[in-house]
């Protein structure tokens, strides 16, 4: 027996059978696939999961009384007498073996907390004949949360001739699908919360159809997919829902952003779209400061040490301000040097360059944009030519001078190289506040905040996990609005953390969050997004030309933020968890639609009208 | 080119590249109208397919010449660069 391949519960089963027999048994079989009769002849039997590689032949293991489900794949079942589970574990081929437990579903308490199941049975909606619309990191085809229902992927990260709304990447259809495929796999998770068909981990709209864009997630592209998603299900005469599980904070936060401009123009009766707010709720990415006429203040912020993958190449400031007020600026390197002060340049390149000894520094100051008829500039700091490693740790200081000043007020967001935006405001300007960017700021998207349904869960080895957050209750990560200006973001929240959901098969997981074959946990306003997605289909389904304003009022009024009245906007919680029993009064009155039968009568609403022969 | 007619992130873009065909930018190109049949042409040059038009906003993948032209269009708005998103699951 090789210990090493036997996940420590169903070691443990089998050392207090080797011991006690069948007797031992009674405490583990509750919660393992034991079959254990006491007063039969039978031995004990195990049902299992084997970690193997994927063409491996196991057929000979037979010998032993050994039966294995499958005769390919990386993860297969099998049924075995408890005691030949040493000759499995010697088996070279067997790289793990796994006790199958009594499974607890994890994707339903997620809608069991905002009474989903019950909506459904009220309803019996499934999103049957509704186009669910996913732009992300693609799909995992062979998955068998999405069989027979991934209708096109469009991968834009291949070379091919691309669809008429890009000329790049390629489109699969059919038995071609499975050329593209989900290595990260984020987009796989999102799928299957609003479309997986699965009895445990079943997502919101599990007979909805799929429609994939692959993206390399750069803004041009997510419109071209938004414009190829809502040209597809126009030529296929359905309605469609798109989910954006992706963000940035290079935007002005207000809503004039190219991507959000194409989600407003795009979406109308039967076509809405659904975007994350965030998961900046814990970092200090934005600051705010009244600058007054003549007066001079400062923003600082602050570049962690770090070195290799980790190091800062590159940090930014995006900033915006009224158009009506004209502002200086300056920036001040940890050892205090400084670039001259350098306001609105409104002829040639509005960019100058100025290397100091702690970093290249780069200031673009142009005349308004005319999208939003405010100023932005830009700040970019570089490593210097002498420490090409990294941006010079420690704080810098951001200095604005008020030359005309109607408003005063600046708001700055910080951009980095990092992974998870180590580059932070610190001090008094730091604001809590308009952490919501592009395309979550898209007046007509519905944009979604995360609520924590789940904070411990069991991975697939049976070992205990849990996450740091409060359970039930908004997630500290989720961004927080108004938008710059005021507009009211996020809309909603829905279900973000701890979520279960299809893992794609090209993806690597770690072992924490890997809780059954084929799935994964994970948390994120990623996640919460595909659950409004998902009950967005299913109102599509009973009613195809709901038109965003309408459909994002219902969601409002179907939610709450716990413990205030109805009604109350949050800038964290938007106006609250929905709660989905409560779309229900929209379906009380049946639509009035007319039914002709063919006799000369039409029929509306149960009368019957003759029509003239 | 029209400067005016550039945002910041895409400015900065252009001034650090030497090289007038490269790199390849992705941008959006905001019209002041949905374009007429020489817009349409002059967008077709650049590899953008005027596939409605109602459309107000195009998106184009150019070189730093063709912003340059394209800055120079009456019919021209704003041209910006597209920047990357990231995914938004958690830490």
């Amino acid at each position: 027996m090789i210990h090493e391949k036997i996940a420590p519960g169903l070691m443990v089963a089998f050392e207090d059978y080797h011991e006690k027999g069948a007797a031992g048994l009674l405490a583990h079989k509750q919660s393992l696939g034991l079959i254990v009769e006491e007063s039969s002849q039978k031995p004990a039997r195990a049902v299992v999961f084997i970690r193997c590689q994927e063409n491996a032949r196991l057929e000979h293991l037979q010998s032993q009384k050994i039966r294995v489900n499958q005769s390919s794949g990386k993860v297969r079942t099998a049924f075995l007498p408890l005691a030949h589970l040493g000759a499995l574990s010697d088996d070279p081929a067997v790289q793990r073996i796994i006790p199958s437990r009594y499974v607890h579903p994890f994707m339903d308490i997620a809608p069991g907390k905002v009474h989903l199941p019950e909506f459904k049975l009220k309803t019996n909606l499934s999103g049957k004949g509704v186009l669910i619309g996913i732009i992300d990191s693609g799909i995992d085809p062979k998955h068998p949360a999405f069989k027979d229902r991934i209708l096109r992927i469009w991968d834009q990260t291949l070379p091919g001739p691309g669809v008429p709304e890009g000329d790049y990447g390629a489109e699969f259809t059919g038995n071609y699908l499975t050329i593209s495929r989900d290595t990260i796999g984020h987009g796989t998770h999102v799928a299957g919360i609003a479309a997986g068909a699965d009895k445990t981990y079943g997502g919101i709209a599990p007979n909805a159809d799929l429609l994939i864009v692959k993206s390399s997630f750069q803004e041009a592209h997510i419109a071209d997919g938004i414009r190829y998603i809502f040209r597809v299900a126009s030529e296929m005469g359905r309605p469609a829902v798109v989910n954006l599980s992706l963000g940035g904070h290079g935007d002005p936060h207000d809503g004039s952003d190219p991507l959000s401009q194409i989600i407003d123009a795009e979406s109308g009766p039967g076509r809405i779209v659904c975007c994350a707010a965030g998961n900046e709720g814990n970092d200090n990415i934005h600051a705010q400061i009244t600058v007054p006429q003549g007066g001079n203040r400062t923003v600082s912020f602050h570049v962690p040490p770090a070195s290799g993958k980790e190091a800062i190449r590159f940090a930014a400031l995006n900033g915006w301000y009224s158009g009506s007020d004209k502002f200086e600026i300056a920036v001040r390197s940890p050892r205090g040097f400084q670039t001259p002060y350098q306001g609105i340049i409104t002829s040639g390149s509005s960019v100058q360059v100025y290397d100091l000894p702690d970093g290249r520094v780069r200031l673009t100051t142009p005349d308004v944009d005319p999208m939003n008829e405010d100023h932005n500039f830009l700040i970019e700091i570089l490593p210097s030519g002498k420490s090409p490693e990294a941006v010079k740790a420690g704080t810098w200081r951001l200095r604005l001078h008020g030359l005309e000043v109607n408003s005063g007020q600046v708001d700055v967001w910080t951009l980095d190289n990092s992974q998870h935006l180590d580059v932070v405001f610190i001090g008094r300007t730091v604001q809590d506040t308009m952490k919501i960017g592009s395309p979550g700021a898209a007046a007509s998207a519905i944009t979604v905040a995360s609520y924590t349904t789940r904070i411990r869960w069991r991975d697939r080895d049976g070992q205990p996990e849990e996450t740091g957050l409060d359970l039930d209750d908004i997630s500290d990560f989720s961004s927080e609005g108004p938008l710059r200006g005021g507009s009211q973001k996020p809309d909603i929240a829905a279900p973000g953390a701890m979520i279960a959901s299809a893992l794609s098969a090209d993806a690597a997981v770690a072992p924490s969050y890997a809780i059954a074959p084929g799935f994964t946990i994970k948390a994120g306003t990623s996640m919460a997004t595909p659950f409004v997605t998902g009950l967005v289909a299913l109102m599509l389904e009973r009613d195809p030309q709901l038109n965003p304003e309408t459909m994002k009022a219902r969601l409002r009024e179907s939610s709450k933020i716990p413990k205030q009245p109805a009604g109350i906007f949050d800038s964290k919680w938007g106006y609250g968890l929905i709660e989905a029993f409560a779309l229900w009064r929209y379906f009380e009155a049946p639509a009035a639609s007319p039914i002709v039968p063919g006799d000369g009568t039409v029929h509306i609403g149960g009368v019957v009208v003759k029509t003239r022969t | 080119m029209n400067y005016r007619k550039v945002d910041a992130t895409l400015a900065a873009a252009l001034a650090e590249t030497e090289n007038a065909e490269e790199p390849r930018l992705a941008v959006f190109i905001h019209m002041k109208e949905a374009p007429n049949a020489s817009a349409a042409t002059f967008l077709e040059t650049l590899g953008v397919k005027v596939n409605s038009t109602r459309q107000h906003i195009f998106t184009a993948t150019i070189s730093p010449r063709e912003v340059k032209e394209l800055s120079k269009q009456p019919w021209v708005r704003y041209v910006k660069l597209s920047q990357k998103l990231r995914m938004l699951n958690g830490k």
